[in-house]
């Protein structure tokens, strides 16, 4: 028996060890890597293998990474909000509305974006709000504005609209799967209790489409915090979020520990407002047949 | 006394009247002029096969469906402008579509979000909306975590709680067990005689239909071939569709030898012999049928020599086929004699006995006489 359990462990080891090591190499090492440095002390050049924890202090003291980090939290907050309120209307037209034969079809196109690569979607949008751009120039041409607006670029409302739009897919397909796994027949016993079709959306449609709205805005809140692009990008550099900073002190300034307790805070602030976030959501994640 | 309950109901005035309605799904034609009235306090089935129009004709009650053409009045009400949400109709879902993200309480009381009543009174409404299904103490409990036949419960409750007119059942039995459905079917008999609502019920089920309505629309290709009580379709089926459809019955190549007075018929049976019928026992043959047969369901004829008494009118010689033993019955795959002594060349029929205590059930090739009365034929031409 023992010698039975004894293989069992040795065939279970064998299985788990690929995706074990793949994950220890790629996952925990490099994560392991940016813990370690931001509890060591930069020295010119080169990182001192000093332990302190002045990189945490100046993080949590200064008034420029506080207000970076701000900003950051208040732009992804933002792309969230926006990109999911426009998200959902879509993934309901898909699921509910366009007809059986033609969905692929419809989120097929819905992926057209990613056609391109990332950067070039940006630019882009540079290209359309920029001074010389394709509003500007259709309003002038149209002689509606006498001179470009430039309240449309460089700002933290191109940086939403920029991101928004880059994450609309993220958003709208597990809205869509969500909206897809409801069982008809519960849309139409709502109806028949008496609730209009806009209560029926909001007692029926809404709470079990929850959690593809939660998927949704965890999967576009995460990487915009730490977006690096489209600050540079369509924010001309003149209002950096996290990401920016982290590379100017890495790369720029040569800064790794600091650059790395940067990116340790960033890090450990998406996951507690992900983990509020989750808190207070956990009615709409129950398990359910 | 389902007589009396019958009588009782054809004098009840009409709850669900159904004109002339027609159904088009784009070029297919689901519902081909739909007639039928049915009335308050009835327990209704529309029965068919798949595809025959009757859940179709159901959403159109619920308003779940547009008609295409014909009128439906609920309670004297034309419900052509009504939404699904206004009509006096709840309905159980074929799936139950109990809410799964709601307790069981919760789904109960999910109708009754507008009702002025304090709270209190409306957690006491659906207490007792649960104590009514026999499901006690089960409010707080997920919904998710229910049972086939819990879940049935909660969505009869969730209905019964809001004083529909009208109840409709879509195939509510269908995802259940034996034993499971002929219990609910007792159970959905005994609510509705104690909540007088009318229930309209669609199944592909002959049986249960006929054990649980008061009468029976037998609906084929969105149409209604018969609409009568239980017996009377057993009985006398108005055609052979509608006579293959519910429960067993034996049909043999017939021969019309003339007319009598009063609309009946002389013919010559295979393996019975000459007969006359009358105009009462002549229903309509299918169009593709090649020429008149003649019908009789299992338990119309008797083996002669097993111990049962009868007192039918006519005696046939047959062969015993096949012999397929139930426990409490047997049937008997019988081959009847030709006028020349010799089987009659047609395909063997089946007829039922009661296994009572003492007879035997009989061996297969052996030689054997069967009892009929003509009463119990039906000529289908």
């Amino acid at each position: 028996m023992s010698s039975g359990s004894k293989s069992e462990a040795v065939q279970g080891a064998t299985l788990i060890a690929p995706p074990f090591f793949y994950a220890l190499l790629v996952l925990a090492a490099p994560l392991f890597t940016i813990v370690t440095y931001s509890f060591l002390t930069d020295g010119y050049l080169e990182v001192v293998r000093d332990f302190t924890l002045d990189n945490y202090r100046h993080v949590f003291t200064d008034p420029i990474v506080r207000s970076v980090m701000m900003r950051s939290l208040g732009v992804s907050m933002m792309v969230t909000l926006v990109t999911v309120l426009l998200a959902f209307p879509v993934a309901y037209y898909v699921s509910l509305v366009v007809r059986p034969e033609r969905k692929a079809l419809w989120l097929f196109l819905i992926t057209i974006p990613f056609w391109t690569s990332y950067l070039i979607r940006v630019f882009l949008w540079k290209v359309i709000l920029g001074y010389n751009g394709v509003i500007n120039s259709s309003l002038t041409g149209l002689g509606l504005i006498d001179e470009p607006l430039t309240f449309i670029l460089y700002n933290v409302n191109s940086i939403v609209l920029t991101l928004a739009h880059a994450y609309a897919p993220f958003a709208i397909l597990p809205i869509f799967v969500a909206l897809e796994k409801i069982d008809r027949s519960l849309l139409e016993a709502g109806r028949d209790l008496g609730e209009s079709r806009l209560m029926t959306f909001w007692r029926v449609t809404l709470p079990l489409a929850m959690p593809g709205v939660i998927a949704a805005v965890l999967i576009v809140f995460i990487p915009t915090i730490g977006d690096y692009v489209t600050p540079t990008v369509i924010g001309g550099g003149k209002i950096p979020m996290i990401a920016n900073m982290i590379q100017v002190q890495m790369l720029d300034l040569d800064n790794r520990p600091l650059g790395s307790a940067l990116a340790v805070t960033a890090m450990l602030i998406v996951a507690v407002v992900s983990g509020i976030f989750l808190f207070l959501n956990r009615r709409f994640l129950r398990v359910r047949r | 006394m389902s007589d009396t309950r019958y009588d009782r109901l054809d004098s009840a005035p009409a709850m669900i009247e159904a004109r002339d309605v027609h159904k088009y799904y784009g070029e297919y034609h689901a519902l081909r002029g739909i007639d039928l009235t049915i009335r308050e306090g009835e327990f209704f089935s529309l029965l068919g096969p798949s595809g025959c129009g009757k859940t179709t004709l159901l959403r159109t009650i619920a308003g779940f469906e547009d008609i295409s053409s014909g009128a439906v009045l609920i309670d004297g009400k034309h419900m052509e402008d009504v939404p699904a949400n206004k009509r006096p109709t709840n309905m159980v879902f074929q799936s139950y579509a109990i809410f799964p993200h709601l307790t069981v309480a919760q789904n109960v009381a999910f109708g009754l979000r507008r009702d002025p009543r304090p709270r209190e009174e409306k957690a006491k409404l659906v207490e007792e909306a649960l104590n009514m299904v026999g499901l006690k103490g089960y409010g707080a409990r997920a919904a998710h975590a229910l049972s086939g036949g819990q879940r049935q419960r909660v969505a009869l409750a969730r209905a019964l709680i809001l004083k529909p007119k009208v109840l409709l059942l879509d195939e509510p039995l269908s995802a259940l067990d034996r034993k499971m459905r002929e219990q609910m079917q007792v159970e959905l008999i005994k609510l509705q005689r104690q909540v007088g609502i009318t229930f309209v019920l669609v199944t592909h089920d002959q049986e249960e239909a006929l054990v649980m309505s008061d009468r029976i629309a037998v609906m084929f290709e969105g149409q209604i071939a018969q609409l009568d009580g239980p017996e009377a379709l057993y009985a006398r089926p108005a055609d052979r569709r509608v006579a293959d459809f519910i429960g067993v019955m034996n049909f043999l190549p017939a021969e019309i030898l003339g007319e009598t007075a009063g609309g009946g018929v002389r013919v010559s049976v295979a393996g019975l012999g000459e007969v006359e019928l009358p105009a009462s026992q002549i229903s309509r043959a299918n169009p593709d049928d090649d020429g008149p047969t003649v019908g009789f369901r299992p338990e119309t004829m008797t083996l002669i020599g097993t111990g049962q008494t009868h007192n039918q009118a006519r005696e046939t010689g047959a062969t015993i086929d096949e012999v397929v033993y139930y426990g409490d019955m047997t049937y008997y795959d019988l081959r009847l004699d030709g006028p020349d002594g010799r089987p009659a060349q047609h395909r063997p029929v089946r007829i039922s006995m009661r296994n009572v205590f003492g007879r035997d059930v009989q061996d297969v090739g052996s030689r054997t006489r069967v009892a009929w009365s003509p009463g119990s034929l039906v000529l289908f031409r």
